[in-house]
C-alpha cells in the first residue's frame, strides 16, 4: 500500500514543473521576483503584459537563461542538469526562425538530428510532424518563404519531433490571421492530451480558449494563479454594459475599467466593470476572461503589492 | 548521430555563397600561380658544355662572409641601412655612437683600418667607372663591385657573432640576419651541381614533390586567409538566421555540434585544395613518365596533409574560436593580420620554416635543403595541429558557457547575469 503510494507520488512528480521561490535579475532588475508555481499536465497558460518576466520564465524552463535564485524542477529534474532538461522538453521561441534556404523538411530533419534522433526514427517522424501540423504538401518549401503561419507551424512540429514530456511555447499566436491562430490553438490542445504544454501569451482569447489552468504574471511576479473560472469569479455580477452619449465617455474612462466601446453614431454602447451599478441604465451582462484579467491588472495597478485572488 | 550532423553541416557549407566565392578564389589564384612555373624544362639531364646551369647559393663560408660583410660596408658608408620588419621596408639611419661599434665590428672581420678600406673602395668604385665610361665590358664584368678583404684567421663563428651584434643595432628584419645573409653568396651552378640538383629531383622528389612543394607554398598564402571568411560565415550562420536559441535548446551537446561543425568546414575546405593539387600533378606525373622518370603519384596527398591541411586546422579554429566568442566578424581582421604578418615577414622564400603559419618554399626542387629543415617543418605543422586542437576545445567551453549564461560571457550578458 505505502509503496504504491509511493509509485503514484513519484509519476505525479514525473508529469510536473515545480518552481519554488524563482527569481531571476538583469543587473539591478528583477524580471522575476520570487516565482511559485505548479503546473501539472494539460494546457498552461502564462498570460500577463509585456515586459511581465513571461519569456525570461519559459527561457529558464528551458534552461536559456540561469536563475538567480529559487528552485526549478522539470519532472522532477533540476533545471541544473541542462542536458536532461534539453531531453524532455521542446521549446518554440517567440519568434521561430530557421536557416531560410533549407526546406521545411530539411529543417526538421537537421532539428531532429540535434535532438538526437536516429535516422530509421527520423524517416518516419519528419513527415509523420509534418503531417500533424498540415504541412506535408508544402515540406519543399523554404523557410524564408513561409509565412508567419506555416513558420509557426514547423515552429510546433520541431518542438514535438523527439516527443517531449514539456513543450514550451512563447507566444506562438502573435502575428496570426484569425484562422491560422483558431487551428494554432486546436493544435496545440491536441499535442497537450499526453504532455505539459506551457503557453505564454498576451492574447487573452488565446487562454480562453484552451487553457483550464492559468497564472497571470506581472512585473515578474504572480499575481494570480488558479483555473480559468476561477479568475472569472473575480468579475462576477461586476460587468455591465450600457448605451452612453459620446460626451461621456471620457468622463467614464476615468470612473470605471472600461473594456469595451462600440460607436454607433452619437452613441456607444460600453462594457464596464464596476462593484456597483455604475449607471442607471446599465444593464448586468456575462464576464469574460478579458474582463476579469482587466479587472485584475487594474487591480494591481491600483494597490501594488496585492496580489489577485483565485489560489495564488 | 554524429555521423547525420556532418553530413548535414557539410550540407549546409555546400549551399552557401561564402563558400563558393572561397572555391573560385582558389582555383584562380592556384591556377594563375602554377600556370607560371616552368617545370617542364628542369626534366631534362644537364649535359657538359652548356652556356649556363642557373644560379645558386654559395654554401662556401668564405663566400658568404665576404658577401654579408661588403653588404655591411655599403650600408655603412651611406649610413642608410635597410630593414623589412613585418615584410615592408624601412630605412635605419644609425648615430655616431652606434656607427663606431660597426666600424669596429667590420675592423674586427676584416683586419684592416675602417678608414683605409673606405679611400680603397673609393678607389675602387672610380676605377669601376672609368672602366665603365671607357666601355671596357669584359673587365667591367669581371670586376667585383666591393672590395673587402677578409681577415686570414676570421672563424665562421666568429662572423656569426659579429652579425648578430650588428642585426641587434640596425634592427630585425635587416640583412645581418642569419637566414639572410646566409643567402648573399650567390654563384652560378656548374655542370656538377646542377646534375645533382637534377638526380635529386629525380631520385628524390621524384618530380612531383618538387612540384607540390611549389603547390604547397601558393596553396599556403591563400588557405592562411580565406578560410576566415567560411569559417566566421558558419559560426554566424545560427545568429543570421534568428535560430540561435533554437539551436542550444536541443539536447545535443556543444562539444558534438561545434565538434561536426568544425570538422565538417576543415573537410569542405581541404577537399578541393586536395584535388586541385592531384589535377595539378597529374601532368607533372605523365611528363616525366615521358621523359622515364617514375614519379611520385601519392606526393599531392603527402603534401597536402603536412602542408596545407594544419593551415586549415588553425585558421578555422581561430575563427571558431574568435566568432564564438565575440559573436562579431573580428576574427577577420584579426586572422587577416596574421595571415599577413606571416606572409610578409618571411626573410626567405624558400624554407626557414620556423614557426610561421605560412610555410614557405618557393622554389621547384632543393631536395637537399628541405629535407634537411624537414624536422623543422614537422614541429611547425605538429604545433599548429594542437594549437588548432586546443582552439576548438576552447570553443567548445565557450559555447557551453553561453548556453549556460543565455549568451556571449561577458559585456551586456554578464551584467545581465551577476
Amino acid at each position: 500500500m505505502l509503496f504504491k503510494k509511493k509509485e503514484r507520488e513519484i509519476r505525479v512528480m514525473q508529469t510536473q514543473i515545480q518552481i519554488k521561490g524563482l527569481c531571476k535579475n538583469f543587473g539591478k532588475k528583477q524580471a522575476l521576483q520570487s516565482v511559485d508555481l505548479t503546473i501539472g499536465q494539460g494546457m498552461f497558460g502564462l498570460l500577463g503584459p509585456n515586459g511581465a518576466g513571461k519569456t525570461t520564465l519559459m527561457k529558464v524552463l528551458a534552461t536559456l537563461l540561469p536563475k538567480s535564485a529559487g528552485e526549478v524542477s522539470v519532472c522532477g529534474v533540476p533545471v541544473e542538469h541542462a542536458a536532461e532538461i534539453r531531453k524532455m522538453t521542446g521549446y518554440l521561441p517567440q519568434d521561430f526562425s530557421m536557416y531560410g534556404n533549407m526546406s521545411a523538411c530539411e529543417a526538421l530533419d537537421y532539428l531532429a538530428v540535434l535532438s538526437g534522433i536516429p535516422k530509421t526514427e527520423r524517416r518516419k517522424k519528419v513527415p509523420e510532424m509534418l503531417e500533424k501540423v498540415n504541412l506535408l504538401d508544402q515540406k519543399n518549401i523554404r523557410v524564408k518563404a513561409m509565412s508567419g503561419g506555416m513558420k509557426r507551424r514547423l515552429g510546433i512540429a520541431q518542438a514535438i519531433i523527439h516527443d517531449p514530456k514539456v513543450i514550451i511555447v512563447d507566444e506562438p499566436t502573435a502575428g496570426l490571421d484569425p484562422e491560422e491562430r483558431v487551428r494554432f490553438r486546436n493544435l496545440l490542445c491536441e499535442i497537450a492530451r499526453e504532455r505539459i504544454v506551457l503557453l505564454s501569451t498576451h492574447i487573452v482569447g488565446d487562454i480562453e480558449a484552451t487553457c483550464e489552468e492559468i497564472a497571470v504574471l506581472n512585473h515578474g511576479e504572480v499575481v494570480f494563479r488558479g483555473t480559468v473560472e476561477s479568475l472569472l469569479k473575480l468579475v462576477e455580477n461586476k460587468v455591465y454594459s450600457a448605451e452612453v452619449s459620446a460626451r461621456e465617455l471620457d468622463g467614464l474612462k476615468e470612473r470605471f475599467i472600461v473594456t469595451g466601446i462600440l460607436n454607433t453614431g452619437s452613441t456607444a454602447t460600453v462594457r464596464i466593470i464596476a462593484e456597483s451599478m455604475p449607471l442607471a441604465e446599465a444593464k448586468p451582462c456575462g464576464a469574460a476572461v478579458e474582463d476579469a484579467y482587466m479587472f485584475l491588472m487594474h487591480s494591481i495597478s491600483a494597490a501594488p503589492g496585492q496580489k489577485g485572488g483565485g489560489q495564488a | 548521430m554524429m555521423g547525420a550532423l556532418f553530413l548535414k553541416e557539410c550540407r549546409k557549407i555546400a549551399k552557401s555563397l561564402v563558400y563558393y566565392v572561397y572555391l573560385a578564389a582558389f582555383v584562380l589564384f592556384i591556377t594563375g600561380q602554377m600556370g607560371d612555373v616552368d617545370w617542364v624544362d628542369q626534366l631534362s639531364e644537364p649535359e657538359p658544355g652548356q652556356e649556363s646551369y642557373g644560379y645558386g647559393y654559395s654554401s662556401d663560408e668564405r663566400m658568404v662572409m665576404r658577401s654579408g660583410l661588403e653588404t655591411l660596408l655599403r650600408e655603412l658608408m651611406a649610413n642608410r641601412f635597410a630593414t623589412y620588419p613585418f615584410g615592408f621596408y624601412k630605412a635605419v639611419t644609425l648615430n655616431e655612437e652606434e656607427l663606431e661599434v660597426l666600424k669596429r665590428a667590420m675592423e674586427q672581420c676584416t683586419g684592416m683600418e675602417f678608414e683605409q678600406m673606405v679611400e680603397e673602395n673609393n678607389a675602387y668604385g672610380m676605377e669601376i667607372y672609368r672602366m665603365e665610361m671607357e666601355g671596357s665590358g669584359a673587365e667591367y664584368s669581371e670586376a667585383e663591385e666591393w672590395h673587402v678583404p677578409l681577415r686570414e684567421d676570421l672563424s665562421y663563428e666568429e662572423f656569426e657573432q659579429v652579425m648578430a651584434n650588428v642585426c641587434e643595432i640596425v634592427g630585425s628584419g635587416s640583412y645581418y640576419e642569419k637566414s639572410r645573409y646566409e643567402r648573399m653568396g650567390i654563384v652560378d651552378l656548374t655542370y656538377e651541381d646542377a646534375l645533382e640538383n637534377y638526380r635529386e629531383l629525380c631520385e628524390k622528389d621524384k618530380v612531383s614533390g618538387a612540384q607540390m612543394r611549389l603547390f604547397s607554398d601558393y596553396a599556403c598564402i591563400f588557405l592562411s586567409f580565406l578560410p576566415i571568411f567560411v569559417g566566421v560565415s558558419a559560426c554566424l550562420k545560427d545568429k543570421r538566421a534568428k535560430a540561435s536559441e533554437l539551436i542550444r535548446s536541443r539536447s545535443v551537446s556543444g562539444a558534438a555540434l561545434i565538434g561536426c561543425r568544425y570538422l565538417a568546414n576543415v573537410v569542405m575546405c581541404f577537399v578541393p585544395v586536395l584535388l586541385c593539387a592531384l589535377l595539378m600533378q597529374m601532368p607533372c606525373v605523365y611528363a616525366a613518365g615521358q621523359v622515364g622518370i617514375q614519379a611520385d603519384i601519392l606526393a599531392f596527398a603527402r603534401y597536402s596533409f603536412l602542408w596545407l591541411l594544419p593551415v586549415i586546422m588553425v585558421v578555422l579554429g581561430a575563427a571558431f574560436f574568435l566568432t564564438e566568442a565575440t559573436e562579431t566578424i573580428a576574427a577577420i581582421p584579426v586572422l587577416a593580420a596574421w595571415a599577413f604578418g606571416s606572409v610578409l615577414s618571411a626573410s626567405t622564400l624558400v624554407g626557414d620554416f620556423g614557426w610561421k603559419l605560412v610555410t614557405r618554399w618557393n622554389a621547384f626542387g632543393g631536395y637537399g635543403k628541405y629535407a634537411g629543415e624537414l624536422g623543422q617543418l614537422y614541429r611547425n605543422k605538429g604545433m599548429y595541429t594542437a594549437l588548432a586542437a586546443t582552439l576548438v576545445l576552447l570553443t567548445v567551453a565557450v559555447y557551453e558557457k553561453k548556453r549556460q549564461k543565455g549568451g556571449i560571457p561577458y559585456g551586456k550578458s554578464r551584467k545581465n547575469n551577476p
